[in-house]
């Protein structure tokens, strides 16, 4: 440890002498020519459409949408037990792809599309997120 | 008059004032370019690397979160700079012979180095220090010179910090052995 010390100590004296290399008088005017043709940088990269928070409203809302849809369309008549509850399922499910099937071609256009864009959205996001995060220190 | 300090500068950059970046560049362009000639050893490649290096500092500004020093952000885009141009040179330090240097003989290179003039002091220095790899290079100055902490270092470098512990024990070793070779080569040429 004492040695060790020593060491450090020595190569601390012997290490003040190593002094940079000192810019050349022109270099600051020359960093600003290049900097002048430079695009002014962005604060935020992204911004994406919809917050996390966002999401899980969203999400909130579909769940609770989908359960209603089950208990209106569901037939729970004489459904017991495990079976009863498949059956219960299975019968919401195919009123449900009815009433979907029975929708205009371009409201099914409109949801596949916003949904597509949302999770476009999100993909942009994320990789915004990750080139910032690769930047930073 | 630049008595700021570099977050207030740097604001006002992300604000879209660029001409306070020249208060960052005149305030950091001896260490940058200090730091880019020591790893390339040439004066027009090292004003390359130093310029190129204030450019990406300036694109990537609005990334800078204060978490760690301006200094350290500046040291790693000129590191990481150097070492992609060292890679793309293919050029590599000369491995150090393996001579053991007693601690009697740490302290006659010690002795012997301060008995030499300033300039040669700095000419057996910079000799000595060309043969350290670039990050080892980059390791001794800032931990001795500069005085930067292990993590910071460990920040600019890509290790950890016991790693970067690790490796500034043996680079002050490599070191010593070389200035002992250095010195030797001095005395025997005088005689």
């Amino acid at each position: 440890m004492k040695k060790h010390n020593r060491e450090e100590q020595l190569i601390r004296e012997i290490m003040k002498d190593d002094t940079p290399k000192k810019a050349p008088k022109s270099f600051s005017a020359s960093v600003m020519n290049r900097i002048a043709l430079e695009p002014l940088p962005m604060k935020n990269v992204y911004e994406p459409l919809i917050t996390r928070k966002g999401w899980i409203i969203l999400l909130v809302v579909l769940i609770s949408t989908l359960i209603g849809l089950f208990l209106v369309f569901g037939d729970s008549q004489g459904a017991t037990g495990v079976g009863g509850m498949f059956g219960f399922i299975g019968h919401g499910t195919n009123q449900l792809i009815d009433v979907v099937s029975g929708a205009p071609i371009g409201v099914i256009g409109i949801l596949f599309g916003l949904s597509g864009l949302l999770l476009f959205d999100r993909l942009l996001s994320s990789r915004a997120k990750k080139v910032q995060a690769n930047h930073t220190v | 008059m630049n008595e700021r300090n570099d977050i207030y500068y740097i604001d006002e950059v992300k604000n879209g004032n660029r001409n306070a970046f020249g208060v960052l560049v005149e305030r950091y362009q001896d260490m940058v370019y200090g730091l880019a000639y020591k790893m390339m050893r040439n004066e027009s490649t090292a004003e390359e690397i130093a310029q190129e290096s204030f450019v990406k500092a300036f694109r990537s500004i609005h990334t800078f979160k204060g978490s760690s020093k301006f200094s350290t952000y500046l040291y790693s885009i000129v590191y990481n700079t150097a070492i992609t141009e060292l890679r793309k040179k293919k050029i590599h330090a000369t491995p150090v012979e393996r001579i053991e240097v007693e601690p009697e003989e740490e302290q006659g290179v010690h002795q012997e180095f301060f008995n030499l003039k300033a300039e040669e002091r700095k000419k057996y220095l910079d000799l000595a220090m060309s043969k350290l790899s670039p990050e080892e290079q980059v390791m001794m100055t800032m931990f001795y010179y500069d005085e930067e902490p292990m993590d910071e270092i460990a920040l600019v470098v890509g290790l950890s910090t016991s790693n970067v512990k690790v490796k500034i024990h043996r680079s002050r070793k490599k070191l010593f052995k070389e200035l002992y070779v250095l010195l030797n080569q001095e005395i025997y040429s005088l005689l």
